[in-house]
């Protein structure tokens, strides 16, 4: 009936959407390697003018992934890895594909392999890193991702970059996959790994609470409009019917 | 308002990283050869509604401009190169550099890095290296075992004194055009980088370079009083970008009530 309240409606819809989003990405600030999301507003066609003077858009939400370099915290636990700069740890998903990762805080499983905290291989050349589990040599990783157990060279963490790394999907818990066959990962150019470094979120709180700020009074404000809108017709409805 | 509001919050963030910053200097106030970094601010980019000198009609131009900044942001560390205090410590291989210059360490991975943390010792084999375990370059000979005696110069002459005779040698120490451009790769070593110049080798207590001072290491050259007023001026003005950042939100709210 009324455009305009399809239009209020959208932006709710759409604001709501985004203070989902600010709540997720506070929620998620103490996962390491998380990456925050961004809220994407574009415009819909919401209907035409009956006169063909133009046309009603209303807002239509979407999500982006933000992979801004987090913050390092060393940790003191030499099996935790931080990535520095745009690259991804390269594991292998239950289904066979390789997945992609920032999150290094990686284990080794009762066979010795090395493998992320849901227990999946990390790829190196490959393959997964075997280590020795009796051998109580310690292991070390250095920024190029060279691993060793005492002084065997065990071989190299894949890390990977990709050029667009927006058209990755993600799989949930911090693991993202290249859906698109054009965008192939790439060697690391110009990332390195820290050993006993984690990344935190890349979450900025302040700006998270401005945009939560942000989010309500846009909210409020459509809320205004509809009400507004709700009270001319109930207005235009009883006074014309003749009726109280 | 958004414009308040973005401007507030970049504000807050700009604070939180000088807060990193001091607090980082802090934690290093006992660290040897450490440098205070101060972080700079800038502001972002004008949003100009109209500028000045723009055609006002009948041959006049406009007098000022109209342009609204978008907050602050972070642009430098800058490194504070002032000397810090030496301590007397008696170590035989500790060294300060009392003046310009950096000690020349070797990397495992054959690059050259530069430190002004002069806490050497031996290893077996009787090379002179940092507490890392990275042989340091410049011209300090090897230990021969049975050695009484060392002493360094200030001018970096070294005499090994054993049974059998005298070594010597000569140090030398490097300096910079532009040591602010060195890039800080973390247990006290600085590397060069394209903004830093190379490094100029040189004898020191000589043509402006510092004399090394042995039996001493120089101390970290953060003021902890100056670091406290820093924090307490970052804590104030991130709590009055929190107030502009409520006073935008009250705006918003007043300005949505206006349709009861």
């Amino acid at each position: 009936m009324d455009v305009s309240l399809y239009q209020s409606a959208a932006a709710m819809n759409a604001t709501e959407r985004w203070q989902d989003m600010v709540a997720e990405n506070l929620s998620m600030s103490s996962v390491p390697g998380a990456r925050q999301h961004e809220i994407s507003f574009s415009a819909v066609q919401a209907g035409l003018a009956g006169d063909g003077s133009g046309s009603f858009v209303m807002p239509q939400a979407s999500q982006l992934t933000n992979f801004q370099q987090g913050e390092l915290r060393a940790s003191g636990n030499s099996m935790d890895f931080a990535v520095q700069g745009p690259g991804f740890f390269a594991v292998q998903m239950p289904d066979g594909s390789p997945g992609y990762t920032r999150d290094g805080e990686f284990k080794l499983n009762s066979a010795g392999q090395l493998v992320t905290k849901k227990g999946y291989p990390v790829l190196s050349g490959g393959g997964s890193l075997q280590f020795d589990p009796n051998n109580p040599a310690a292991i070390n990783v250095n920024a190029d991702g060279e691993v060793s157990q005492g002084t065997d060279l065990k071989g190299k963490l894949e890390l990977v970059e990709f050029n667009q790394p927006g058209k990755l999907s993600e799989m949930g818990n911090g693991y993202f996959r290249s859906d698109d066959p054009n965008m192939l990962p790439l060697p690391a150019a110009t990332t390195q790994v820290e050993q006993g470094f984690t990344e935190a979120a890349n979450t900025s709180p302040t700006l998270e609470m401005a945009s939560m700020v942000t989010a309500m009074r846009m909210f409020e404000s459509n809320q205004k409009v509809m009400e507004m809108q709700s009270d001319r017709m109930s207005k235009t409805i009883t006074d014309l019917s003749g009726t109280s | 308002m958004l414009r308040a509001l973005y401007s507030a919050a970049s504000g807050m963030e700009s604070q939180q990283m000088n807060l990193d910053v001091i607090s980082n200097n802090l934690a290093n106030v006992n660290t040897t050869g450490f440098k205070m970094s101060k972080l700079e601010f800038q502001d972002t980019l004008y949003q100009t509604t109209h500028a000045a000198g723009s055609q006002a009609g009948a041959g006049n131009v406009l007098p000022t401009s109209l342009q609204v900044g978008q907050g602050s942001v972070p642009v430098a560390t800058e490194r504070i190169w002032t000397q810090g205090d030496l301590s007397q410590t008696g170590g035989t291989l500790d060294m300060a550099i009392q003046g310009t210059g950096f000690f020349q360490v070797q990397m495992p991975d054959g690059t050259l890095a530069y430190t002004r943390d002069g806490s050497f010792k031996t290893d077996a084999s009787g090379v002179v290296m940092t507490n890392d375990g990275y042989p340091v370059q410049g011209g300090f000979p090897t230990v021969p075992a049975g050695t009484t005696n060392i002493t360094i110069s200030p001018s970096g002459q070294v005499t090994y004194t054993t049974a059998g005779g005298t070594t010597t040698g000569q140090v030398q120490i490097v300096r910079f055009m532009n040591p602010g451009g060195l890039n800080a790769v973390g247990h006290n070593l600085y590397k060069e980088t394209g903004a830093s110049g190379t490094p100029e080798l040189g004898t020191p207590a000589a043509n402006g370079f510092g004399e090394i001072q042995q039996g001493a290491l120089e101390m970290s050259n953060v003021s902890v009083v100056q670091e406290m007023v820093n924090l307490i001026l970052a804590q104030r003005a991130y709590e009055v970008n929190s107030k502009a950042v409520q006073a935008a939100d009250e705006m918003m709210q007043q300005s949505n009530n206006i349709q009861r």
